[in-house]
């Protein structure tokens, strides 16, 4: 098979699954769909995390690799994170605090685990030995992105919150310790990776989120204008006559039933 | 009550940027430039990173736009509409990057950089929405694991 047949087989068409079967389990008028728009979707993932094997002379597969890396330490900091919300003051389904240590547990390892992802052997490399260019697109971009998001939502606690001083600063310790990784890592060689590179890769990451805010911020106008531009040309709806007596006294009977509740 | 001057939502919008501004500032009084290295690398960066933004994004709002339509009566023109915005953007980078060695960011050809900007872009999304989640993640943990804020004395006397 053609190499550019096979990749748009076996990696963007598996790639393109997951998106559309999330949205096909959205569409609310058929019920089956629900259940088959996921299984599209795992089935694609699957097939994405296998490209390295099915499609491994296609440097998109490198994407596909990144995902298997990282996907170990995202799962379980999210996994930890969600195991301390839910074990502190939650009106429902509250956890035990076994859970919130064994969340904070693993939260910590996922940290450590994406940090020896950088600092030791632990980098994903293609074939080749050379570190998988995706992955210096990815932790770059991630260390910023979690700097900016943490530091404006430590802020938007206390602007928008009551009294949330005390809360909001494990979001600027965040801030400051993806700040503290992405400086030493421009000043410290790694085993793989020489500080001037991965400087190189900070700064085209910056020029990656300016431009992906710009785009985001087009595609939203075009958006709102289309939205905008068909809503205008709708004609509004015509007036209808006032309620009689027989309907006002129809509506009185189904608020009647409605409010109130048991004695 | 606790009398503190609150930080405006444009010290927030401010707080999204600062990072990033400092960090450059930091990196190049720490070290000056990177041989072999400026805006002519940057540029192409974020035109790329712009236009396939621009269509990733409008895909996923076509996608939404289906439902918007759904919830019309299934009108198919807004659904049109959105597919041109697609076409365009598409259109555009495939012009911009057969206008030579401009948007070529070492590949060799058209259809390799927009299968590279299409990858590299994803990847970066990716990247974003970890850090939005662990950020989300971190805010709740810090609201649920603080002391409730509801005076439970008073809340038992208002019930009565």
């Amino acid at each position: 098979m053609d190499e550019v047949l096979k990749a748009a087989v076996f990696f963007w068409l598996p790639f393109a699954l997951v998106p559309f079967g999330v949205w096909v389990a959205q569409i609310k008028s058929a019920k089956i769909t629900d259940k088959l728009g996921y299984l599209v979707a795992v089935v694609g993932g699957i097939l994405v995390l296998a490209s390295p094997w099915t499609v491994p002379e296609s440097p998109s597969s490198a994407v596909g690799q990144l995902i298997g890396f990282i996907v170990g330490p995202v799962i379980l900091i999210l996994f930890g994170l969600f195991n301390i919300a839910y074990s502190g003051n939650v009106p429902v389904g509250r956890l035990s605090t076994r859970d919130r240590y064994f969340g904070l547990l693993s939260f910590i390892l996922g940290i450590i685990w994406l940090s020896l992802m950088h600092w030791w052997e632990l980098t994903p490399v293609v074939d080749g030995g050379e570190i998988n260019p995706y992955w210096l697109v990815f932790l770059p971009n991630l260390l910023l992105s979690l700097t900016c998001l943490a530091m404006a939502g430590g802020l938007a606690m206390i602007a928008f919150g009551d009294s949330r001083t005390n809360e909001s600063k494990y979001l600027f310790s965040a801030s400051a310790l993806s700040f503290t990784f992405i400086i030493c890592a421009m000043n410290f060689d790694s085993p793989k990776l020489e500080a001037i590179s991965f400087r190189e890769y900070v700064w085209l990451s910056i020029a990656d989120l300016i431009g992906i805010l710009i785009g985001a911020v087009l595609a939203i106008l075009s958006f709102a204008l289309v939205i905008f531009i068909y809503e205008k040309s709708i004609p509004s709806p015509e007036s209808i006559d006032a309620p009689n007596a027989e309907e006002l006294a129809h509506v009185s009977e189904v608020i009647t039933q409605n409010i109130g509740g048991d004695e | 009550m606790e009398n503190q001057t609150k930080p405006s939502a444009k010290v927030v919008l401010v707080g999204l940027l600062f990072p990033v501004i400092f960090i450059v500032a930091l990196d190049y009084s720490l070290n000056g430039s990177i041989p072999n290295f400026g805006i002519e690398e940057l540029n192409p960066r974020i035109a790329n990173s712009a236009l396939t933004a621009f269509i990733l994004f409008s895909t996923f709002l076509l996608g939404n736009m289906f439902f918007y339509g759904e919830s019309r009566n299934r009108p198919l023109a807004p659904i049109f509409s959105m597919g041109i915005a697609v076409m365009v953007g598409i259109l555009a980078t495939i012009f911009f990057i057969n206008q030579g060695p401009m948007l070529l960011e070492g590949n060799g050809s058209v259809r390799a950089q927009l299968v590279y900007n299409i990858a590299h872009t994803i990847v970066s999304i990716i990247a974003l929405s970890v850090s939005g989640l662990v950020t989300l993640g971190m805010m709740f943990s810090a609201i649920t694991n603080s002391p409730s804020k509801i005076d439970n004395f008073n809340f038992a006397a208002e019930e009565e």
